[in-house]
């Protein structure tokens, strides 16, 4: 049963809750004022194939508008905020249409004269109330009405089950209870939310998952066999002045353990938008200014970093809601796009990664002891000035070590680091850029873990410098002389040994198809009105097309139906009768026999005399399910019986 | 990959239908809804979808904290007839008794049929209608073949319907039906008496048990009598079978006793006076004994076809026959059997229900029902022969049937007569064929 103006709220509620009123209150008013109506329409399967098809085509076409007019990420609210008004068509069907249940079918993709794609027979109102409700709460409108609203209408829905068991006043009473555990529930439920993501945090931080945030770097220092890395493009540089390779940042660590870099908790700071330009620091005109376009994929996670060379003091065209910048001068935003453009100035002259920290020296308990026998070795602690423990590092790396991508077994009693420097003496950048931050740090020199990307190849087809994810590399800043220096100890031959061990024939094609990604994403997040202009016509057009098809189809009858099966005595005059009677306001339930009809109307008194109908209804009966028919004279008397039936009737309902 | 697959579904089945018991249907739209609205709505910044699942949750608690006083207790007796038929609603009364103190107001109760879920055995072997037209992906899970089967075990749609209120010790007597969908034994459990909380979204139930077995005939249809057709056939040692009617007891002489004479035929009182062994010569025994052969070899398993078949048979079993006659059901299931009935032999129900239990053969061949018929063609006067389909086989024993000059009525059940025409031109077997069309059976059989 359905409760009564249940859905007439639902709609006024997703009005009022997702601001536009007008539009709830209309489709309420329509669907509620079906009411109205003495008769309701029987709809045929050809005709909820169009409604249904009716309603995919708006829910596309608002998608497409959506993403026409707003940001990425305000599409999907509006989207959900116009989704009740998309699929409307279909309610049309459930309120004004004769049945209870009502069909879901689409003839999209199916062949001309074949039967459509349909779900059993349903009741679609909870579900429209739970689209409603949805919308509203996707909307984001975040007054206590909602809260309300949302009880009311779930009391509501569910009110017209029948209990004999529960008094009214019990159930009101029950209703009041469940508002108050709402209450309680809903205020527990945030907090308990952000306990249980600090204590899953934690436990990944200790358990050493594989990251999705940027303030854990978890290396592959340990990890056997040999590394392969994607060759997606993460990253593609505009330069406008030569320089490369470019080593881009995205973040910086101080803390490692258990060879995971960490960052502390460090302050961070709210960065300014003035004239489409972030000030990342306070500065004027330096010296040896540069500028870059980059366009970066920003990997997901709670804060999102940007990609930026060292020493950038302004971005622009960065469309994102909030960026802040920590003390070691790592960006990160917390709203914004997976995929970014801007432009971004920099100049190697300015420092702003923060004085060294206690962090900035630390090193694990465990890897203590062998770092301090290392630095002995290579003469880091006879070293006087920071200048000098740099170059000796650098010197050691470049004598003793060579790189590899292959890991062996680590001997027992050994950590993956100490095998590196002791035995083994290959590795990849992680290894070189964590040993060279341990063995500074040994010798007294502050020094940071770096994780970005080295910038060297050009894309004739491109005609830019790009970056992929196997060109993700790491390396050191250290405190020298009062300001921050960067040093790369891994061997430079890296670059030609990553490249060939990911040689693919298939680069190419992916590498196009990145492009194109690309494409796409700069054109959603750069919207420029001539294309929005282009597009809204190019969807109009095809919006127009569909609905054209959809409107040729209903005004022409489908070929599943226009073959339908004919039966003896379809042309039964009884059809007519059984019309006429229909008129009586006694309405015959499609269980319901028409010998039981016959009885019930002369029950009722509509009727006085119901023996004509009942000899014809037993010829008519012969003449549609007995085999053998009706003889000649059977027939003509059959006709000439319910001829003068209906004139008779009609007579009387002319006199009435 | 099936074993594996059989072991996840049996437990996935057992969890769903806890849940199941624990919700009504609106209960467990808005159970669903609410883990929705928890997984899309995690994010409390971004939307406040997570208000409506803790609005949700809050009324399962509630309505669950309700319940739990429930813990009725109560007596089911069943009056049921001993058979229905396929897509028929079956009618009876139940009698319900509260043996708890107090009234028990606005209940509920359904039919609790036994654990529906097929046994490992059953699933590997028997086959969903039409799986040959799945795709291989789902051929090798057989998740739909699972949900048939389940569909097969349950075997009828039993409705929830709303109990009286029940006084302590006031047995409530209350009609009852529920429609078959399947022919064989329908076996139920018990009643389930449930009850729901003010809101209709929680549920606690009681089955009360009350075992009961109901034999579910396949449909039956009118069909032209067949018995006028054949003649008497002399009838070999079956005294027993036509005691009551014919000229079986006529007493023709006494002659000497031959060796293979069965020894009740010695008539013991000339032997005592002759001093050597006498036996009694009667009149031949002449019946019309007709064959039922009902082809079980489904090629596609348990579909349509083969169900249309079975209700041809029964038709034919529960048609008026002559009194005299004998009609022999010929098949094949694990083995094969003829089963007789007729003249007092057995009672057409005893094939009814042979019938209403018959599933396709599986792992035997159809030359097992050709050699089966053949033995027995020198005793019928008549074949009434059921096919799923036509191929060498049983054009064979088609073949074999007509060249003993037996008549014979031959039937086709196919789900689209367009091709079987066809098929029959190829192996020469137009005239003796009547197709009966799953759409038109009725009318088929009448033909």
């Amino acid at each position: 049963m359905r409760p009564p103006f249940f859905i007439g709220a639902c709609l006024v509620f997703w009005g009022f809750m997702t601001e536009i009123p007008a539009a709830g209150i209309a489709a309420a008013c329509i669907l509620e004022s079906s009411f109205l109506m003495k008769r309701k329409k029987e709809f045929t399967l050809a005709e909820y194939t169009t409604l249904s098809d009716l309603s995919t085509i708006l829910v596309i076409v608002s998608l497409l508008l959506m993403m026409l007019t707003y940001e990425r990420e305000d599409i999907i609210f509006n989207f959900f905020k116009w989704y009740p008004a998309a699929v409307f068509p279909i309610m049309i069907a459930q309120y004004y249409g004769h049945d209870e249940k009502v069909i879901i079918a689409t003839r999209f993709g199916k062949k001309k004269r074949s039967a459509p794609f349909m779900h059993k027979p349903l009741t679609i109102t909870p579900h429209y109330a739970a689209i409603c409700v949805l919308s509203a709460a996707i909307y984001n409108n975040r007054t206590p009405l909602f809260f309300i609203g949302t009880v009311v209408l779930v009391v509501w829905g569910l009110w017209t089950f029948p209990s004999r068991r529960y008094s009214v006043p019990a159930r009101i009473g029950v209703a009041i209870l469940i508002l108050i555990a709402g209450i309680l529930i809903h205020n527990g439920y945030d907090y308990t939310r952000r306990w249980m993501w600090d204590q899953f945090m934690d436990y990944a931080r200790n358990h050493r998952f594989r990251s999705f945030r940027g303030d854990v770097s978890h290396t592959s220092i340990g990890d056997l066999g040999k590394i392969k890395q994607s060759d997606m493009i993460v990253l593609r540089v505009t330069p406008k002045q030569k320089g490369a390779p470019f080593y881009i940042r995205r973040n910086t660590y101080s803390i490692y353990r258990r060879e995971s870099w960490y960052v502390p908790k460090i302050e961070q700071k709210a960065l300014v938008l003035s004239d489409d330009a972030w000030e990342v620091i306070e500065t004027t005109e330096p010296n040896n200014i540069r500028e870059m376009s980059i366009q970066a994929f920003i990997p997901s996670g709670r804060r999102r970093y940007i990609p930026i060379p060292r020493g950038a003091y302004s971005i622009t065209k960065l469309s994102v809601a909030d960026l802040s910048r920590d003390e070691y001068g790592t960006l990160s935003f917390l709203e914004g796009p997976s995929f970014a453009d801007f432009t971004v100035e920099y100049s190697f002259d300015i420092a702003f990664e923060g004085l060294p920290k206690v962090d900035d020296l630390s090193i694990p308990p465990n890897e203590k002891r062998v770092f301090q026998t290392v630095a002995q070795n290579a003469g880091l602690m006879t070293a006087t000035t920071a200048q000098e423990a740099v170059d000796l590092v650098e010197r050691f790396f470049q004598d003793y070590f060579s790189y590899s991508l292959t890991q062996e077994q680590v001997p027992k009693g050994m950590t993956p680091l100490e095998n590196f420097l002791t035995r083994r003496k290959q590795g990849h950048c992680e290894y070189y850029a964590t040993a060279t931050v341990l063995l500074l740090r040994t010798a007294g020199v502050p020094a940071r873990y770096v994780t970005g990307y080295y910038v060297s190849e050009y894309s004739k087809f491109e005609k830019k410098y790009i970056a992929r994810v196997r060109h993700g590399h790491a390396w050191v800043t250290a405190y020298v002389g009062g300001k921050w220096i960067e040093i790369d100890t891994t061997p430079p031959a890296w670059f030609t040994e990553e490249d060939r061990n990911a040689n693919s024939i298939l680069r190419p094609v992916k590498d196009f198809f990145s492009y194109i990604r690309a494409q796409y994403l700069l054109l959603s997040t750069t919207k420029s009105d001539v294309l929005n202009r282009y597009l809204a016509i190019a969807v109009a057009a095809l919006a127009a097309f569909l609905v054209y098809r959809i409107y040729r189809r209903a005004r022409k009858k489908p070929a599943f139906e226009r073959v339908k099966k004919r039966y003896p005595g379809m042309d039964s005059l009884f059809y007519s009768v059984e019309k006429q009677l229909m008129q009586l306001n006694i309405p015959r339930p499609g269980h319901m026999t028409l010998q039981r009809w016959l009885y019930l109307l002369k029950e009722r008194g509509v009727l006085t005399d119901t023996s004509t109908l009942e000899t014809l209804l037993r010829l008519h009966y012969r003449l549609r399910f007995d085999p053998k028919g009706l003889t000649d004279e059977e027939y003509n008397e059959f006709v000439k019986l319910a001829k003068e039936w209906l004139l008779s009737f009609q007579n009387s309902v002319k006199k009435t | 990959m099936k074993r594996r697959m059989y072991a996840t579904y049996r437990r996935t089945y057992g969890l769903k239908q806890r849940f199941y018991g624990l919700l009504t249907p609106q209960g467990r739209f808005l159970a669903i809804f609410m883990f929705f609205c928890m997984i899309v709505g995690s994010d409390t910044r971004r939307t406040i979808i997570y208000q409506i699942s803790a609005i949700l949750f809050a009324l399962f608690c509630v309505a669950w904290l309700i319940n739990l006083r429930f813990k009725g207790r109560f007596s089911v007796m069943r009056i049921m007839p001993k058979s229905g038929i396929v897509g028929e609603p079956l009618r009876y009364r139940i009698v319900v008794e509260n043996t708890k103190k107090g009234t028990e107001k606005g209940l509920l109760w359904q039919e609790h049929p036994y654990d529906p879920r097929p046994t490992l055995h059953e699933f590997l072997s028997r086959r969903e209608p039409k799986e040959h037209k799945r795709n291989a992906y789902d051929r090798l899970f057989g998740y739909y073949r699972w949900l048939w089967l389940i569909k097969e075990n349950i075997g009828a749609q039993y409705p929830v319907n709303p109990l009286p209120d029940l006084m302590f010790s006031h047995p409530e007597s209350i009609d009852a039906e529920f429609i078959p969908l399947r022919r064989g034994y329908i076996r139920l459990q018990g009643i389930r008496v449930m009850l729901t909380d003010p809101f209709g979204v929680t549920l606690r139930s009681v089955v009360i048990s009350s075992p009961v077995s109901v034999l579910v005939l396949p449909k039956i249809y009118p069909v032209v009598p067949f018995a006028a057709k054949g003649v008497r056939k002399y009838q070999e040692g079956e005294t027993a079978l036509i005691r009551k009617v014919g000229d079986s007891e006529e007493f023709l002489s006494i002659r000497e006793y031959q060796p293979g004479d069965p020894l009740k035929k010695i008539h013991w009182k000339s032997f005592a006076k002759r001093g050597e062994p006498m036996v009694k010569e009667t009149q031949d025994q002449f019946a019309s004994r007709y064959a039922l052969i009902l082809d079980t070899f489904s090629p596609h398993g348990e579909d349509v076809v083969f169900e249309d078949a079975v209700s041809a048979a029964a038709s034919f079993v529960a048609s008026p026959h002559e009194p005299d006659s004998l009609l022999d059901l010929l098949f094949v299931g694990p083995e094969a059997y003829c089963l007789t009935c007729g003249r007092g032999t057995a009672d057409y129900m005893y094939l009814m229900e042979i019938l209403a239990c018959v599933h396709p053969a599986v792992d035997t061949s159809f030359s097992m029902l050709y050699g089966h018929v053949v033995q027995h063609l020198n005793n019928v006067s008549g074949c009434i022969v059921v096919l799923l389909t036509i191929d060498d086989d049983r054009a064979a024993l088609v073949r074999a049937i007509v060249g003993r000059g037996i008549p014979l009525e031959l039937y086709l059940c196919v789900e689209d007569s367009s091709e079987a025409q066809k098929v029959i031109e190829r192996y020469a077997l137009g005239t003796h064929v009547k197709i009966l069309e799953h759409a038109s059976l009725a009318k088929g059989l009448l033909s």
